[in-house]
């Protein structure tokens, strides 16, 4: 700074050798002129804070706005309880481990579809269900159907990997169905009320291949009258199917070639297969009481395009990884207001696009502080934390981070590493603010997100 | 950066606190160059409470530059030349100069010596400036203590040479007859 004396003189150095006592009063009033000048300290001033604050209250309400809009089918399925007429619950989510459906009343039909990871799929019918069924292709470790009553067909159809099939019937069920095409561990269908006035009236297992697990499960209860006989032979041999004809409708034909099945369902009065060579299935799915002439083999559908159909219909677009963590934990080092902190958070995901949490800092000023931040699926985020110094700082971050991941792949049950890299702007109420730059390392699986990064 | 300071800290301590907003850091500042700086308000102001305000109003303007300080000069003086510069800006705020033309610019009389300023206490010359009207005053500290020539001062109060020069000649007659008061009152 120029000194801006131009000449010496001897009063000026008397006056530069003097000096008056110190006055408290006066800085009495110094730290009143303080006190009310307080956004002049800073270039962030109050308003700007509350004009942040609203930005993301907003940001906020809008993100958990648009994911209910966008998810609204998905968290209604699950909670039906009266007279639906179909129920379907999509459990090909990584996120639904348990699928179940609990139907009281009056549904003609009650369906999960499960693609990948599901550990149980569960449909508990208590009245009247006509159709209880279950697809499940992948990894599904148990698929249940429980009626209790007056259920007339509980059907499980599993492609891969289910380690067990389980229907248990207490009254009533006219038709238990299990079509299995692999490595099936165990199938098993339990008759709790045998001498019940309508007893099961036909069960039938498909059998594709490698279920030789079929033969010795000893488990399997057939103390029913009139059961199908189920003949396994071999691997990718034809089964034979000998339904007595006093439970099915006045006329079944069945015509199969050595590789294809025919499944009949119950209450069909007249139902003609003519089955093509070479397909693995055809079902003939009895809803509503075929009569004769209603349906033709054309109109009916081979296994593999009816699940594409039910796949397509129930399942969305695959979502991105982002929205199947639900936790995210972070330990950080960086500044927060020019002074260098220790920071740790946590965050729940709260919905795939809005996680809300909880982080404490502490400085190398011997300040310690707490903190609630959010983040978002893409990475844009906001965190207010108090710290406590001299007196109480309210501050906060907004930051837009762009992720890097090795070898993505949407919607799969693996694991990545990657790292972040983010902009933000950080405030405080009764300092200034500054705009840092952050480095995140990311471990991502299915749930956790766990990241070790340095701000500054 | 410390978290707690103390008066003996040093000045760069200080400055450091004072920017991060420490009011403690703030305190220690003021009150280890209040002597220095409130004497120079008081050359500009009538009394102690003005002296107060133009000091007060110039900490904050410092406080509120400091990140812009470069330690290449004496921070003391650095903070002169603003607690100069805002008490002019005071005076001007409060007094309006009028030029007075050259043919009527009269220096007649006995000057004041600087030798026998020179022989007072700071605090009694202090004491007779604030005898002096405020043109009058700031004219003459401008010129006599804080060095600045005519024109300079010219410019800075928006007057003529001459109408500098005569505030300058009238100052020195006035504390002439001042100061050979009996015994001025201790401020």
């Amino acid at each position: 700074m120029e000194n801006n004396k131009k000449n010496i003189t001897p009063l000026s150095e008397k006056f530069d050798k003097a000096e008056m006592p110190f006055e408290p009063d006066a800085w009495a009033q110094m730290a009143t002129l303080l006190a009310d000048n307080p956004k002049k300290k800073g270039r962030f001033g109050r308003s700007s804070f509350l004009l942040f604050l609203a930005f993301f209250v907003g940001v906020t309400l809008l993100g958990s706005w648009f994911f209910a809009f966008k998810n609204n089918e998905p968290l209604k399925a699950n909670t039906s309880f009266n007279s639906d007429k179909k129920q379907a619950v999509d459990a090909t989510h990584p996120e639904l481990y348990n699928s179940k459906t609990n139907e009281q009343n009056l549904i003609e039909k009650t369906e999960i579809t499960t693609q990948n990871s599901s550990q149980k799929a569960e449909i508990v019918a208590q009245n009247s269900i006509e159709k209880g069924e279950v697809i499940a292709q992948n990894r599904t470790k148990k698929v249940e159907i429980i009626a209790q009553n007056l259920t007339e067909k509980a059907e499980i159809i599993a492609q891969n990997s289910i380690k067990k099939n389980e229907i248990t019937t207490q009254n009533s069920i006219k038709e238990a169905e299990i079509n299995t095409q692999n490595s099936i561990e165990k199938v098993e269908i339990n008759i709790k009320n045998p001498n019940n006035s309508r007893p099961i009236s036909n069960k039938t297992f498909n059998l594709n291949e490698k279920n030789s697990a079929i033969q010795t499960n000893k488990s399997t209860v057939f103390d029913v009258k009139n059961d199908v006989q189920i003949k396994p032979k071999s691997e990718n041999e034809k089964i034979e199917t000998q339904v007595p004809p006093q439970y099915f409708g006045s006329k079944n034909d069945i015509s199969t070639t050595e590789t294809s099945f025919a499944t009949t369902s119950n209450s069909v009065e007249n139902s003609s297969i003519d089955a093509v060579k070479n397909s693995n299935f055809i079902e003939i799915k009895p809803l509503n009481r075929l009569k004769l002439g209603d349906k033709t083999t054309s109109e009916f559908e081979s296994d593999t395009a009816r699940h594409n159909r039910l796949m397509s219909q129930l399942m969305p677009e695959p979502k991105p990884l982002w929205d199947g963590f639900k936790h995210e934990l972070t330990i950080g080092y960086g500044n927060i207001n020019s002074s260098k902190a220790f920071q740790m958070r946590y965050v729940k995901r709260l919905t795939p696009l809005l996680g809300l949490g909880i982080c404490v800092v502490k400085t190398n000023e011997s300040d310690y502080g707490i903190g609630l931040p959010t983040t978002s699926s893409f990475d844009l985020e906001a965190q207010f934390y108090i710290v406590r110094r001299r007196y109480f700082e309210l501050a906060g971050t907004l930051g837009y981070g762009y992720n890097w991941v090795t070898n993505f792949e949407p919607n799969k049950d693996k694991t990545y590493t990657g790292f972040s890299f983010g902009i933000e702007p950080r405030f405080c109420l009764t300092n200034k603010w500054n705009l840092g730059i952050r480095f995140e390392g990311r471990y991502i699986t299915p749930n956790i997100l766990v990241q070790v990064g340095y701000r500054f | 950066m410390p978290n707690r300071y103390f008066p003996n800290d040093n000045d760069a301590q200080l400055i450091e606190g004072c920017v991060a907003g420490h009011s403690l850091a703030q305190k220690y500042l003021y009150e280890r160059y209040f002597g220095r700086l409130v004497l120079v308000a008081h050359r500009y102001a009538r009394d102690k409470q003005e002296a107060w305000d133009i000091l007060n109003q110039s900490f904050l303007k410092i406080l509120q530059s400091l990140h812009r300080y470069q330690p290449t000069s004496s921070v003391l003086s650095w903070m002169k030349t603003i607690v100069v510069r805002t008490a002019i800006n005071h005076v001007r705020g409060n007094v309006s100069f009028q030029n007075i033309e050259d043919t009527h610019l009269n220096f007649e009389g006995d000057p004041l010596s600087n030798e026998a300023l020179l022989a007072l206490d700071v605090e009694y010359i202090i004491k007779a400036l604030q005898e002096l009207p405020t043109a009058t005053r700031t004219v003459f500290s401008l010129f006599e203590i804080d060095g600045y020539k005519h024109q300079e001062i010219a410019e800075m109060l928006n007057i003529s040479v001459g109408t500098s020069k005569w505030h300058l000649s009238e100052a020195k007659n006035r504390l002439r007859k001042i100061i050979n008061l009996p015994s001025p009152t201790k401020i």
